[in-house]
């Protein structure tokens, strides 16, 4: 058995402990040295790390100069700036036989990287000529090779160097694993010919657990045939991409990837934390992430010494990758810039000028990672369900197919082929939200999405009015334009028609009807349009339209669980309907029947607002007690939920006055809101409702609204209506929940997205 | 509204020097093509010269430089003086968006900056949206 | 037209707008030749202007700066920068609002605001610009609008300082001012940058218990007939315009304050009173239902149109306002015939966080639109360096009640203690 760091890894695996590794990098010498400390100290197999800061990666060390002397915090430790002293201390006492350090950087022309490490003893590090380049840099790939092959003549001179392939990752998601394993075997076998005897090959967690597994199989299968007498082992890193959100999220795909390393016959994982997807997570949370994955390891079942035999797809395509590459040169390093020429090799939307680009990869409806196009590779794949090239909305799908799942979002086969909106594009757009706007009139209407929605719509209709008629309810036609209207909606503006000189209001709701209207009758409902001046800053929460619909329900003398429980019974309706008569369309959508099923099991659960506020509080999220819940904060309920839930009991200020006040907890009203799952949000809202004159009066002020232009409404109260219940299901947001579409205006024909001008 | 073909001069995309994230510059691509632009996308770590020469060279009708590694900031406050001082690339218009810098707080001086340096727009990480919009002003604007 | 304020040492104003910093001195003509001492016309009648600020012979804060700075402090060295209702301001300064009379809507509204904008300074919108001159968007006569105030004022405002705060009344809420505004996309960056605020005006100075009151030609007063009360008391065919002055209780304040920071949670909230008896109950109320600010806008204050009755003998005064307030709850603002520094740092020393222009600042750009206002805020900030320095304070935040002395009132123990460094709130 070696020595260094290949020698502890493989001892490691040995004893059966999978060796756990942080990927930490500090500018600081004091947080980069206690960082190192932290890590030794996990209950635990582990390693430490110096990942390096991204101007020495690209070797531009009069700007890591320039940052540390300006007190500017590097994203990384920079090592060539603070040379080998210095290094030195930070190492002392620290790393010893017993806990290896390994210099992570990124770097396509290292040696300056290689030559400050070695100085410092530091003899373990990683990267390769394809890997370092082609998704980081721009420079030629002969280039590249070059420089790696002077680099490992240079880490050869070391007696325990050992280099890990950083081919196994590739864009860090989307690169079907067939490329990666040959990638990482062709990186490994590239360090072998330059006389290192010690390497790791690299395999980053894709998409698919079983697919990892046969891919990890894989690669040690051609490792063991292409690198007789060599130490190497296979390294796994927690998945690369999109990381989830939350915390249970983060912690289920870190779990998920540790077994993946035992189960596979890895002998070490590199760990992401819960706070990868915000921001540099600190040390604690690193110590966090590596001790839940060793535990987990500690408690999965390792796989059998010798690779799993079996031809999976995975194996044939990276055996036929690997073959052809060797076949066209003696060496790797010859072979390379060869391959990429040709197309044997070639990584999908790797934009570097030497990668051919006419690959592409999908995920397929099973969930697994596969080849959309393949271009000019060694082998033929099974033709790609959809012709086209990848949209911007479906790439946005992919990229954050393993975030939504993790996260506890909805199903997501057949996702790739519809447009997801990016909250989670946090590391891969200008910005974490995305929108995706209505394309042009004919091109919305004649789209099949479009049509599939509002064929869910009409059922959702006729769902609706059957069952509030069976229920006695009449339906009236509501009034578009009035003196006044519903000044309860936050943020939004209603927008003025001039009626005869008056100026008259667009209903923004049909409140003050429904309540004039119960002189009529007992029971009934609109099914009105509402027009609302959303802010700006709505048109990215993918569910506020400016002009949209709502199922408007009121029931006399009915209380709040008289509207709650009608609310419920007709989504439940409605979702039972659609699901018997609309199936195709759903399916047509990708829309799972399974995502309903805790839904048709009423009653829904109930939680103040004050619960709300509570549980964002556990969730970090910093809510207001006596203010609305806030759009995000509505949203992470939503996603953590997996049935429809009520919140009740909003404090008065975040409502309209005619929302009636709890007289036993003044302060609070008597109303509520139906949230569902899967961060599709708030569905209904509604509440008891306040008949008393004074009340109103007073409420209306509280409100900030001038009493005197409601005179025919408060002439109304004044002589007596009656008490009520009732409130208002969004129908374009039922839709979307129904159909699972991503943004509420795929379920209008004619959407007007806030601030967006629009026919 | 009307369709542009994708003709013409280019929308020009690209990462800072230092950046080597690619994904936000693959969907950038992807979303500026389908709203009717053609695309020059020169990829992650693009050094100031080749910026400057190919914008110099293609004369495109938009300048997108989009960073997620937190050291853009530095990087587009030195290379936009060097795209606007030449001749044909002082009226270009040219924006800038994503993470711009490693603290999120101060993100109104840094925009500051930023503009002063050349920049006609500075997106924050929030505003995808906006820069959506504006892509279809352009629309618009080409098309009419 | 020229601006005319009778309540306030016109002309001495204008010559601050004309001169700037060195109308802080006397005349330079008269110098080596004239003795100089306290002009003869000196308010005797208001009690802030009787206050004397009374300087120290012990430092212990100017000791504080020496160290810092490894000299001598001077004026120069006292930092005026400071928050303003959730704003940076670079000096304990805002503007005040002018409303919908003939003054605050003609061209003078836009360049106050662009020298506001200058000079980084917080900008109050008055409350029934809407309802009287129409919203910006569009309109041909644009020029005194609320948005073109907004952009003249953006023009100039540098990038980390300063913000927007538009007001609404009572009867503003049937023009929906704030939600107007809130979903103007022009307003966007304003929002992002957390720079704009909105004001509820529960009163002003000027009237304390009543509404806006304006008078209005024959024809404007036909547009907004159904909104407002009209009443002919005029010789000519111009009306009386008045608005009512809104029910508050504690709870109505309490909520509307709730609702505001409900429906628009990307906007500051500031409250604005006038000198009423229960100023200091309805303070603590706003602040604890969480705005950002409370202007108290004592009885001198004002640039609206009132009754005589009210213009003399309606209403607390400014001292006594914030003398019933005493140590305040939260961000707290002044304002009442504001022009130059020594009334401001009085103000400072008495609690208030800064103070605001109204008349004079109208006064000023009258006198020179292009640079009058940032003329007159120099020869305050200048007096505002000096006193401060001389007080031994370096920070505006610093200055308390022991700066301060009534005459005819005894030295009270009870400051003492406020000298002693470290005891006193400040960045000093």
């Amino acid at each position: 058995m070696t020595a260094g760091f290949g020698g502890f890894v493989a001892r490691a695996r040995a004893a059966g402990r999978l060796v756990v590794q942080p990927r930490m990098g500090f500018s600081d010498t004091a947080t980069m040295r206690a960082g190192l400390l932290a890590t030794k100290r996990v209950p635990a197999t582990t390693v430490g790390t110096l990942t390096l800061d991204s101007y020495t990666r690209v070797n531009d060390i009069a700007a890591a100069d320039h940052a540390l002397a300006e007190g500017i915090p590097l994203n990384g430790y920079p090592i060539v700036s603070y040379g080998p002293e210095r290094t030195a201390t930070v190492l002392d006492g620290i790393r010893d036989a017993g806990f290896p350090v390994q210099v992570r950087h990124g770097s396509a022309r290292p040696q300056d990287i290689v030559r400050a490490s070695l100085a410092a003893g530091l003899d373990a590090t990683e990267g390769g000529p394809v890997s370092y380049c082609l998704p980081y840099s721009r420079m030629p790939l002969t280039d590249a090779v070059r420089n790696w092959s002077h680099t490992a003549d240079i880490l050869a001179t070391a007696p325990n160097a050992h280099v890990e392939t950083f081919g196994g990752c590739m864009l860090g998601q989307l690169c079907p694993p067939s490329m990666l394993v040959a990638l990482s075997v062709l990186e490994g076998l590239f360090f072998v010919q330059h006389g290192l005897r010690s390497v790791s090959l690299s395999y980053a967690q894709q998409v698919d657990a079983e697919q990892d597994e046969e891919a990890v199989h894989a690669l040690r299968r051609l490792a063991a045939d292409l690198l007789p007498g060599v130490d190497w082992h296979v390294v796994v890193y927690t998945y690369m991409g999109l990381y989830p959100t939350t915390p249970h999220g983060a912690a289920a795909l870190l779990e998920s990837s540790a077994r993946l390393a035992v189960r596979s016959g890895a002998a070490r994982l590199i760990v992401k934390t819960a706070a990868e997807a915000r921001r540099i997570p600190t040390i604690a949370e690193n110590v966090d992430a590596l001790t839940l994955a060793a535990e987990v390891a500690a408690a999965t079942r390792w796989a059998d010494d010798e690779p799993d035999a079996a031809d999976t797809t995975v194996h044939t395509e990276a055996r036929a990758i690997v073959t052809a590459v060797l076949g066209l040169a003696h060496t790797v390093a010859e072979a390379l810039p060869a391959a990429f020429r040709l197309g044997y090799l070639d990584v999908p939307y790797c934009l570097h000028p030497d990668n051919a680009g006419r690959a592409t990869s999908e995920i397929d409806p099973t969930g697994r990672l596969r080849w959309a196009a393949t271009g000019s590779l060694p082998f033929r794949a099974r033709p790609a369900a959809a012709g086209r090239g990848p949209t911007s909305a479906g790439l946005l799908a992919a990229l954050s197919h393993t975030q939504r799942r993790f996260d506890g979002l909805p199903a997501t086969a057949g996702a790739a082929d519809r447009p997801v909106l990016g909250a989670q594009m946090t590391i891969t757009t200008p910005g974490p939200t995305s929108t995706y706007l209505p394309p042009s009139p004919p091109e919305h209407l004649a789209s099949p999405v479009t049509r599939a929605a509002l064929r869910v719509q009409q059922q959702v209709l006729t769902a609706a009015r059957s069952f509030l008629a069976g229920d006695g309810f009449i339906e009236l036609l509501p009034p578009v334009i009035g003196p006044v209207t519903d000044p309860g909606v936050r943020g939004s503006k209603q927008l003025d028609v001039d009626y005869y000189g008056h100026r008259y209001k667009l209903m923004t709701s049909g409140i003050l009807y429904k309540q004039a209207s119960l002189l009529a009758f007992d029971k009934l409902f609109f099914i009105a349009p509402n027009v609302r001046a959303e802010p700006v800053e709505t048109c990215n929460t993918r569910r506020h339209l400016a002009e949209f619909h709502q199922i408007d329900v009121e029931i006399s003398g009915g209380t709040r669980a008289d509207a709650r429980r009608l609310a419920e019974r007709l989504l439940v309706h409605v979702v039972r309907h659609v699901l018997r008569t609309a199936g195709d369309d759903l399916a047509a959508l990708g829309r799972d029947p399974v995502v309903f099923a805790e839904l048709l099991r009423e009653p829904f659960d109930v939680l103040t607002h004050a619960e709300a506020v509570a549980a964002l509080h556990d969730l970090q999220y910093p809510q207001s007690t006596d203010a609305e819940i806030e759009w995000e904060g509505e949203e992470l309920l939503s996603h953590k939920a997996r049935r429809p839930f009520f919140v009740t009991d909003y404090p008065k200020g975040s409502r309209g006055f005619y929302d009636r006040e709890n007289p036993e907890s003044p302060g609070t009203l008597r109303n509520f809101d139906l949230i569902v799952p899967g961060g599709y949000g708030e569905l209904v809202s509604g509440s008891e409702r306040e008949s008393d004159y004074a009340t109103i009066v007073t409420r209306m002020r509280e409100t900030g609204e001038n009493p005197a232009k409601y005179r025919w409404y408060l002439d109304m109260v004044r002589d007596g209506i009656p008490a009520s219940a009732g409130f208002g299901m969004g129908l374009e947001r039922l839709t979307r929940f129904l159909t699972g579409l991503d943004s509420v205006w795929q379920v209008n024909a004619y959407p007007k997205v806030p601030g967006l001008v629009a026919p | 509204m009307m369709m542009s073909s994708p003709s013409g001069e280019p929308v020009v995309i690209s990462g800072t020097s230092s950046d080597s994230h690619t994904w936000n510059l693959v969907y950038l691509q992807l979303l500026v093509r389908e709203l009717g632009h053609p695309v020059l996308n020169l990829g992650p770590c693009v050094p100031d010269d080749l910026l400057v020469a190919e914008c110099a060279r293609t004369g495109p009708r938009l300048v997108v430089i989009s960073t997620v590694n937190g050291h853009g900031y530095a990087d587009a406050v030195r290379v936009a003086p060097r795209l606007r001082a030449r001749r044909e690339l002082a009226g270009t218009r040219l924006v800038i968006g994503g993470k711009l810098g490693i603290h999120g707080a101060a993100a109104a001086r840094r925009r500051d900056q930023l503009v002063a340096a050349g920049f006609d727009r500075v997106y924050e990480e929030t505003e995808l949206a906006a820069f959506a919009d504006d892509l279809a002003r352009l629309r618009v604007g080409v098309a009419s | 037209m020229t601006v005319r304020a009778e309540g306030l040492p016109e002309a001495a104003i204008r010559d601050r707008a004309r001169s700037g910093a060195a109308a802080v001195f006397p005349a330079l003509a008269g110098y080596g030749e004239q003795v100089y001492g306290q002009s003869p016309g000196w308010s005797t009648a208001d009690e802030l202007d009787r206050t004397r600020l009374v300087p120290p012979v012990f430092v212990p804060r100017r000791l504080e700066k020496l160290i810092e700075l490894g000299r001598e402090p001077l004026y120069s060295d006292v930092d005026t920068r400071t928050s303003v209702g959730g704003f940076t301001a670079t000096l304990p300064l805002y503007l005040s609002a002018f409303g919908s009379t003939q003054l605050g809507s003609t061209g003078l509204g836009v360049a106050a605001a662009r020298q506001a904008g200058e000079l980084g300074i917080p900008m109050v919108i008055g409350e029934n610009v809407v309802p009287v001159n129409g919203y910006g968007r569009g309109a041909a006569d644009a020029g005194a609008m609320l948005m073109a105030r907004v952009r003249a004022y953006l023009e100039r405002v540098p990038d980390d300082v300063g913000g927007v705060v538009v007001q609404q009344s009572t009867e503003d809420a049937d023009a929906e001012v704030w939600n107007l505004v809130y979903s103007d996309p022009a307003v966007a960056p304003l929002l992002a940058e957390g720079r704009l605020a909105f004001e509820l005006k529960v009163g002003q100075g000027a009237k304390p218990g009543l509404g806006g009151m304006t008078v209005l030609g024959a024809q404007a007063a036909r547009r907004v007939g159904d909104q407002f009360a009209i009443d002919a008391i005029f010789a000519d065919d111009r009306v009386l315009r008045s608005s009512s002055p809104g029910t508050f209780t504690d709870e109505i304040l309490r909520q509307q304050i709730r609702l505001m920071r409900n429906n628009f949670p990307r906007a500051r909230v500031w409250v604005k009173l006038p000198g009423a008896r229960d100023v200091a109950a309805a303070a603590a109320v706003a602040w604890a239902a969480g705005a950002d600010a409370v202007t108290v806008d004592g009885a001198e204050g004002g640039s609206g149109w009132a009754p005589t009755a009210f213009l003399d003998t309606v209403g607390l005064p400014l001292a006594e306002c914030l003398r019933r307030i005493g140590s305040p709850g939260g961000c707290l603002l002044a304002s009442g015939r504001m022009w130059e520094g020594t009334r401001a740092v009085k103000c400072l020393a008495l609690g208030a966080r800064a103070v605001g222009l109204g008349r004079a600042a109208l006064v000023a750009v009258d006198e020179d639109p292009d640079h009058g206002l940032v003329r007159l805020v120099a020869a305050l900030a200048l007096e505002m360096r000096l006193l401060a320095s001389a007080l031994g304070k370096y920070t505006t935040g610093a200055l308390d009640a022991a700066d301060l002395w009534l005459p005819g009132t005894p030295a009270t123990a009870d400051v003492l203690p406020a000298l002693v460094p470290g005891t006193t709130p400040g960045n000093g």
